[in-house]
């Protein structure tokens, strides 16, 4: 069936979802403070089967396709990906220049046209400690920096 | 006038001036950088203004909204690339006009014409913002909960495209503002046992999310779709001309500036219009005006192929919208347009709200920035001129694949610094990634800014209009006790019917043309 492959029909469908889902959530409020958020959620849930009606409908709605999808997951799909790590990183307590310079290396030669790894690793130190000194030392952020080199700058 | 000296006063600090002079040259930069544009600008610049004064930070927040759409036509004209999206009609002109060997006058053209509609606009925000706030001051919950529903229907109504996305946006973000404490019980709702969310999705993540991470993410596709293009980055051409334009192009020019200036003026008042909308209404009304009067004649090209007034109709238009997109938002808290939105967060950082009440609790700022719109298109005229040439040699030395993750880290790093906090950091991921679903998808984010940021005022002023009104929905529509709100209610419903209207009669036009031809042959 061509309405499978149209991307409305099934972004139509995910808004639905999150649409009864937040209506059912919404539900669960104290009758004060749940007619409005119940409300809207319906209206959404409503809209997303809207949506993926005209989809169905109409047999001119966009289509994913292959090449597009493998474009999104080496472009935007690795940079949230190596971001993500990134955090959890921070969060982990590893510092903050240390997996800034590893992102911003693995990022940076995954994009870069070969121009050889000596160039980007500078680049990607540069990048990292010229972010480091604007926030942590300029704009006085604490960032969650290892406690040595915390020690070291002051 | 003893306001409007208080906000000089208050610019004429040097270290105030400073930070607009540093907000003016970086605007140019980041918008002559192809791909980035003022919202990336304010993404990055919002956080990293918290640790200023809130005279310094928005002196920075204004140079930088002035100057990113000059410095998108940098590049729009040489190598036509628009640097912003507000420059993507002058690059027809303005590249054909550099081809022929005067990319000088072409750059000069489109600084002379930003400062004039740069200055129109600021003009209109000192004259009108001022009024409209004492007005609103008159609203109670019943106006105000019509202004916002003006508000989103004006949004809404000027949507190009399908209108069921439109409401699917601005439903997301009403309802992504109902996330913490209900204003009426105390209780929390979708906060999924998360303390951090209890006072509502952090608003700052949430725009470098959305504006930000979102346009890192639209870099990183255009990145990987140009090596499998295999398409290499232009070479600069040089400018070997003059950049001032002669006295009698400018007399020329001065019907071009005065139309567009004007259209963006009026556009720009309008919350949800937008620049490009004034871009495309300047350019084809003035295209008739040259087709008219000079097209044909010796010595002038054709329309698209180097008329100067080409380049003039879109960067007077596109400058006018900018200090009156403000007027909204100084005067009644509603954004003009996603930048103005963005200014939101660099007030909230500075624990400012917009509205009429900044008139009141802060008159040092809100004149400051009035009047700071206006120095700013003055003094953007001579910086524009000075840095131009040593701006186009730079911007096409930074490769894009260091860009990225530089864009990257400021946002995510400025996203933490908003309240030194990881869960910041996650809040902007995620609203990144939302941001370049929904832009895939073809939803348009102007309603769901819109609606995260005029949401919990509709809530809060409905619940308490309601509560006055023992749940008489008619309060809003009384024509003795409530006139405004009437009017807004009314003005609410003419932008919702104006593009429906419009559309059915063009669906009937060409069913009947359609008709015609068919009985024809």
């Amino acid at each position: 069936m061509p309405v499978l492959k149209t991307i409305d029909f099934w972004s139509g469908l995910a808004f639905a979802g999150i649409g009864f889902s937040a209506w059912a959530t919404a539900l669960g409020f104290d009758s004060s403070s749940s007619a409005y958020p119940a409300t809207l959620a319906a209206t959404l849930a409503l809209l997303g089967l809207a949506l993926a009606f005209k989809a169905w409908r109409d047999a001119t709605a966009q289509t994913a396709t292959a090449e597009g999808v493998h474009i999104i997951l080496q472009g935007p799909a690795l940079e949230i990906g190596v971001w993500s790590l990134w955090a959890v990183a921070l969060w982990a307590g590893l510092g903050y220049v240390g997996p800034t310079f590893v992102a911003c290396t693995m990022l940076i030669l995954r994009h870069a046209d070969d121009r050889g790894l000596r160039l980007h690793i500078a680049q990607a130190l540069s990048v990292s400690l010229v972010v480091f000194v604007i926030f942590y030392l300029i704009f006085k952020v604490p960032l969650p920096e290892l406690d040595f080199i915390r020690d070291l700058l002051e | 006038m003893t306001e409007i000296a208080l906000g000089f006063a208050t610019l004429m600090d040097p270290a105030v001036l400073g930070f607009l002079l540093i907000g003016i040259v970086a605007g140019l930069i980041v918008g002559s950088i192809p791909g980035l544009n003022d919202n990336i600008a304010f993404a990055i610049f919002i956080p990293l203004s918290f640790s200023l004064s809130p005279t310094y930070a928005l002196a920075l927040m204004v140079g930088l909204y002035c100057s990113c759409a000059v410095g998108g036509s940098i590049p729009a004209i040489m190598v036509k690339v628009p640097g912003t999206a507000s420059s993507v009609l002058t690059a027809i002109d303005g590249h054909a006009m550099a081809r022929s060997g005067k990319a000088g006058q072409a750059l000069g053209i489109a600084i002379t014409s930003s400062v004039f509609g740069g200055i129109s606009s600021a003009l209109i925000l000192l004259l009108f913002a001022p009024p409209m706030a004492a007005f609103a001051l008159r609203f109670g919950y019943v106006e105000n909960f019509s202004l916002g529903i003006l508000g989103m229907a004006s949004v809404l109504g000027l949507l190009g495209g399908s209108l069921i996305k439109g409401l699917l946006s601005a439903v997301l973000g009403l309802l992504v503002a109902t996330i913490g404490f209900s204003q009426q019980t105390g209780l929390p709702r979708f906060t999924l046992g998360l303390d951090s969310l209890y006072e509502g999705v952090p608003f700052v993540p949430l725009l470098v999310g959305l504006f930000g991470i979102t346009a890192v993410l639209e870099l990183a596709e255009e990145l990987i779709r140009d090596r499998r293009k295999g398409e290499t980055p232009r070479e600069m051409p040089r400018i070997t001309d003059s950049l001032y334009i002669s006295w009698k192009l400018s007399k020329r020019l001065l019907p071009t500036w005065l139309q567009c200036s004007v259209i963006g003026n009026v556009i720009g008042i309008i919350p949800g219009a937008g620049m490009l909308m004034a871009i495309y209404m300047g350019y084809e009304r003035i295209s008739h005006r040259y087709k008219r009067l000079f097209a044909g004649k010796p010595g002038e090209p054709e329309w698209g192929e180097g008329a100067p007034e080409g380049i003039a109709a879109p960067e007077s238009a596109n400058n006018a919208v900018v200090a009156s997109s403000m007027v909204p938002l100084l005067s009644l808290g509603i954004p003009g347009n996603s930048v103005s939105a963005l200014f939101i967060g660099a007030l909230m950082i500075q624990g400012m709200v917009p509205g009429p009440l900044l008139f009141i609790d802060h008159p040092d700022i809100a004149w400051m920035i009035i009047v700071a719109f206006l120095v700013a298109n003055v003094l953007m005229w001579p910086i524009s001129y000075a840095m131009v040439r040593s701006i186009s040699g730079l911007v096409f030395h930074l490769p894009k694949y260091v860009l990225v993750p530089t864009i990257s880290l400021l946002c995510l790093t400025g996203a933490y610094s908003d309240e030194n906090s990881m869960f910041s950091i996650g809040i902007a991921l995620i609203s990144g990634v939302v941001g370049y679903i929904t832009r895939r998808l073809g939803i348009p984010h102007a309603p769901l800014i819109l609606a995260l940021v005029l949401g919990r005022t509709i809530e809060d002023n409905l619940g308490n209009a309601l509560a006055i009104s023992g749940g008489d929905w008619s309060i809003f529509l009384e024509p003795t006790s409530h006139p405004i709100s009437l009017a807004l209610i009314l003005g609410a419903v003419a932008f919702m019917l104006g593009p429906i209207i419009s559309g059915s009669r063009k669906r009937y036009r060409a069913r009947r043309q359609r008709a015609e031809m068919e009985v024809r042959g």
